[in-house]
């Protein structure tokens, strides 16, 4: 698929006010779901797969898994899945004993249609991240795979955790730019907005045709996001736990207690 | 092999070393050859965790604390190399207390059976701040985490030696039973690969003298050394050791990173310096 075959029903959605959904899924049977609702492209990415192991998914950020493994091994059942849905997978800029060029060669022959910066150093937190940055390994360099991606003909989906990246994020030409304040279900409502307001603004003061969309902190629901979206501007929503652990887990509870709430003859 | 030694040994030959009037120098090792040029320097403990791997591939130690690997199966496989060429010297091996998929106590039982002395809390999620530190603590695999970590192996009669980051942490583990507690003021500076932003040196004396101070105040027994920050090479390990009660010095990139690149950049210096009478040969066809 093209770039622009894939950008195209984007800045169509975006035209018709109709906002864009980048759905974020860690099986194959989630990727079936997100794409029957409708969702404009599919990522995945470690996080996504620990929450479907019933692991919070703070825990994929820390030593205990290789982040890009989880990807590139989940991506054929999730490129499978997806049929003609582009997929986006996530890839970790900073892993030190693989390169840049390999890690988007590998995402690109396991299927993927893009790659995200995922995970990104922002998480970790200001001192954390900067420490990363003057090693060599921080934001640049999530950056710079990012370019490399896009050199290669494939669909960008950068994140920002500030107005500085998400002004650095449209420079670079990146096709979508998420804006993330953190963990879902996290920090405090008025100052998300505020945030994510001032990253869209970031965004779109260096390319006014940016496509912007937000995940995180306060957004956990379709009202959540519908303010969310009024207050900032943005173009959209990337689903992470919203859709994904939230409904497997409902959907299962009350199919099994709709079952249990059955009765067999020896009560009669 | 190396020689397993028991909590009491182990804590035997530290309060031995003290004795004789030498302060306790105990240090991590990424790489066998790094383990037994340490022995022959007379090192009082080895560590053994998933940091020192990529240390001695050339990148930072922070690379450890990113999701880039199993923490505890690196640990265990370095284990075997470690443990394979050292011979009487104490080596204590670091478990991950946030590993989602294995059950600590196992663990324990698992690394103390290949031979370990000890254990130490690396990965640390003591080195994390702010809003990440406080989510990772929500899913109770935080730092209270590796205070249980080390309760359960002060009833099992395992050695521990335990990182803390602030006067609170220090006396959590040492009311939990940590033997020792490295006092860690953050990454270590210096070299190619250091942290850029260490903590000036007076400031990392104070901090180091105060988790001291609230370590002992808990239990007067337990033996407190400096590591981090600052502390990257004898001349700054002697300001702490002149200006706080430590008892020792823990080093990891100072003890193997920064003397390999100083030693082995050194020497091909000294080597390319050399006069030499060969003549250039002609360009073949």
């Amino acid at each position: 698929m093209t770039l622009e075959t894939m950008l195209a029903p984007l800045r169509a959605k975006r035209a018709a006010g109709e906002a864009i959904v980048v759905a974020g899924v860690g099986s194959g049977i989630t990727a079936a779901g997100a794409k029957a609702g409708g969702a404009d492209l599919l990522a995945t990415y470690g996080t996504a797969v620990y929450r479907i192991l019933g692991v919070p998914t703070v825990l994929a950020f820390l030593p205990y898994d290789d982040a890009n493994k989880l990807t590139l091994g989940l991506l054929p059942e999730i490129v499978e899945r997806a049929g003609d849905l582009p997929v986006v997978g996530g890839l970790g800029a900073h892993d030190p004993r693989r390169s840049l060029a390999w890690l988007v060669g590998a995402a690109r022959d396991a299927g993927a249609s893009g790659v995200t910066n995922e995970p990104f150093a922002g998480i970790y937190g200001p001192t954390f991240r900067a420490e990363l940055e003057r090693s060599g390994y921080g934001f640049s360099r999530e950056l710079e795979m990012l370019r490399l991606a896009a050199r290669e003909g494939m669909l960008t989906l950068g994140w920002a955790f500030d107005p500085d990246e998400a002004r650095r994020m449209a420079e670079a030409g990146i096709d979508v730019i998420g804006t993330m304040t953190g963990i879902t279900g996290a920090g405090n409502d008025a100052g998300a907005i505020d945030e994510f307001g001032a990253m869209v603004r970031a965004a779109r003061d260096e390319r006014p045709d940016a496509i912007v969309l937000l995940h995180g902190g306060p957004l956990v629901d379709p009202p959540s996001v519908a303010a969310a979206l009024a207050a900032t501007g943005a173009d959209g929503y990337a689903t992470g736990s919203s859709a994904e652990r939230g409904p497997v887990l409902t959907g299962v509870r009350d199919a099994v207690a709709a079952f249990k709430a059955l009765r067999t003859n020896a009560a009669r | 092999m190396a020689r397993q030694h028991t909590r009491t040994q182990v804590l035997a030959r530290l309060r031995a070393t003290l004795e004789a009037g030498r302060p306790l120098v105990i240090g991590g090792a990424g790489i066998g050859l790094v383990a037994k040029a340490a022995e022959h320097g007379g090192i009082d403990l080895l560590m053994v965790y998933n940091t020192g791997p990529f240390r001695m591939a050339g990148h930072g130690s922070l690379a450890g604390y990113l999701a880039y690997g199993d923490s505890n199966a690196m640990t265990i496989e370095l284990g075997h190399e470690i443990l394979g060429v050292v011979e009487e010297t104490p080596v204590i091996g670091g478990i991950g207390a946030a590993d989602p998929f294995r059950d600590i106590p196992r663990l324990i039982d698992q690394m103390i059976g290949m031979g370990f002395s000890g254990i130490t809390n690396v990965p640390t999620t003591g080195l994390y701040q702010g809003d990440f530190r406080a989510h990772i603590d929500a899913t109770n695999l935080g730092y209270p985490r590796e205070v249980d970590l080390v309760r359960m192996c002060r009833e099992r009669d395992v050695f521990t030696l335990a990182y803390a980051f602030s006067p609170d942490e220090a006396r959590a583990m040492a009311a939990a039973g940590a033997d020792v507690i490295g006092a860690h003021v953050g990454l270590t500076s210096g070299g190619w690969i250091g942290a850029q932003k260490a903590m000036d040196i007076e400031a990392a004396c104070a901090s180091t003298q105060e988790m001291l101070e609230a370590a002992r105040s808990e239990r007067p027994d337990v033996l407190v050394v400096a590591h981090g920050g600052p502390f990257e090479d004898p001349e700054s390990v002697r300001r702490v050791f002149e200006t706080t009660d430590v008892v020792g010095y823990l080093g990891a990139s100072s003890i193997e990173r920064l003397p390999v690149e100083r030693a082995v950049s050194g020497v091909v210096r000294e080597f390319s310096a050399l006069p030499f009478r060969g003549v250039i040969p002609p360009i073949g066809r």
